[in-house]
């Protein structure tokens, strides 16, 4: 799997462009994180790159293929948990892979037991705590077909306790699996804990400003986040995002 | 524990005292049979002609639920379809309001002049007012889908058939059982009013007869069958769905005791 995002630019209206010229890849098995402000176009990138928007300029080629406008081609995982209520927890994470016309429920269950939602399979999604579902979610991304992982902010509407505790959980679940994964948040601690490489992306219009791989190795530990070089890490990420949120 | 008796009991204890009251005021003030019977002399009229009611009930009820049915299904595919195309929506819909404008006690006449005696005239009139309950209700929760759910089926690439069949029509369930409560009350109703029109056997017939012969107290037994069987038919819908959306009931409760 290897994903392109080439010269991309797109506007709603013809004249403020909400993404410039673009370029971001993914490559096989690679946790690539853009950073950046909120209202930076980011979400926008993911639609452009989920095909329910086009862009007006540039390509998304995924292995080579263009897939502009083209749906299906992404797992997705967004912002709100977005589990449906009249589902049990396994018959919602398989709601990825059923719209692509599988299902393996054995698979399922394994994973849920993994995820520490085994005594919940059966039950609805009401049931659940925040993280719970935020957990249920990631799975039925997991479960479903596509190379590609896209995940929208899916910790920030927790807080901030369970969002730890959530990040830990998906870098222990994600080394496992290795998935490719293109993931979108604000939080430049979130996008150095758990990326391969980064991006910042400038507010609008969004472009990428800067380009951070993330040296430590794998698997992570939490000391990491309270050594020297995260720290640097973080001022170099910082000194790169301010100008973004002070203009 | 006392409180939730006094809660479902409320309404039986009401009952029972508004008809000793109508029991009393009768006897008191000595009301003619024939302008208003008492209510135990309506129950023992009900209980002697049991056995001639019983074919009455059974063709009304019939009459009734066929009616719900085809209006049912009727409501829905209007919802179905006005949901689909959207564009049809704005013309048709203040039509389908209009639809509930016209007077039955006018319009049913007409259609036995068009069709006859028979059952379609009949299932018309049923139909037409069981279908708008439902069809409104179901566009409502079709329309209402939340935007979070429809933005997670599109971006994972689902079809405009997928997205009807796994999110808008389920999340539409609990819509479509409120529509279907009313039209279900409304079907007896309906079939009662079509039986007027010229039946051989009905609630609806028992009650003319029983009216124009000054048989007050029959036309009390008649009124009073059809309201059981408005509730009857109401608590059969009640609990399918209580059967079918059960996980609607265990939210709502979840949100009521606050947590």
């Amino acid at each position: 799997m290897h994903l392109e995002i080439k010269d991309v630019s797109y506007s709603f209206d013809g004249k403020q462009n909400i993404l410039e010229k673009l370029n971001v890849h993914v490559d096989e098995g690679e946790f690539v994180t853009i950073l950046g402000p909120s209202g930076s176009g980011k979400s926008t990138l993911f639609h452009l790159t989920g095909g329910i928007l086009e862009p007006d300029q540039g390509d998304i080629l995924l292995d080579g293929k263009n897939i502009n406008g083209l749906k299906g081609h992404i797992s997705y995982m967004p912002q709100q948990p977005s589990l449906l209520p009249w589902r049990t927890v396994l018959e919602n994470v398989l709601l990825g892979s059923e719209l692509a016309g599988i299902k393996d429920k054995e698979m399922a269950k394994a994973l849920l037991v993994k995820a520490g939602l085994g005594e919940y399979e059966q039950a609805y999604p009401h049931e659940l705590s925040g993280g719970m579902k935020q957990r249920a979610a990631f799975i039925r991304s997991i479960l479903s077909p596509q190379d590609l992982m896209c995940l929208d902010e899916p910790f920030s509407a927790l807080d901030e306790l369970t969002r730890v505790q959530m990040q830990k959980w998906l870098m222990s679940f994600w080394e496992e699996y290795r998935r490719s994964v293109l993931f979108v948040t604000h939080s430049i601690d979130e996008a150095v804990f758990l990326s391969d490489r980064i991006y910042v992306l400038s507010a609008k219009p969004a472009a990428v400003i800067k380009e951070v791989v993330v040296p430590f190795p794998r698997p992570r530990r939490e000391e990491q986040l309270l050594s020297d070089d995260f720290f640097h890490l973080k001022r170099e990420l910082y000194a790169a995002l301010k100008p973004t949120f002070t203009t | 524990m006392k409180r939730r008796m006094w809660k479902k009991g409320a309404p039986f204890f009401l009952l029972v005292l508004l008809l000793m009251a109508w029991e009393s005021a009768t006897a008191i003030l000595k009301i003619e049979e024939w302008l208003l019977p008492a209510p135990s002399a309506i129950f023992i009229e009900g209980i002697k002609s049991v056995h001639s009611l019983w074919g009455h009930l059974l063709s009304t009820t019939e009459l009734a639920l066929s009616g719900f049915l085809i209006g049912s299904c009727i409501g829905l595919l209007i919802a179905a379809a006005l949901h689909l195309f959207s564009g049809v929506k704005d013309a048709v819909y203040p039509l389908l309001i209009l639809s509930q404008n016209i007077p039955v006690i006018v319009l049913a006449p007409l259609l036995v002049i068009w069709f006859g005696f028979g059952m379609l005239p009949k299932l018309i009139v049923i139909s037409l007012v069981c279908f708008f309950p439902v069809a409104v209700a179901s566009l409502d929760g079709l329309r209402q889908t939340p935007a979070e759910l429809k933005h997670y089926f599109k971006m994972m690439g689902a079809g405009n058939g997928q997205l009807f069949w796994k999110l808008e029509l389920p999340h539409s369930v609990p819509f479509i059982f409120s529509g279907l409560k009313i039209s279900a009350t409304y079907s007896v109703m309906g079939a009662v009013i079509s039986e007027w029109l010229g039946a051989k056997s009905g609630i609806g017939v028992y009650m003319t007869l029983a009216s124009s012969a000054f048989r007050t107290d029959r036309v009390f037994v008649a009124i009073f069958i059809i309201m059981g069987m408005s509730l009857l038919f109401f608590g059969v819908i009640t609990l399918l769905e209580r059967y079918l959306v059960s996980w609607k009931r265990k939210e709502d409760e979840k949100h009521a005791s606050g947590n």
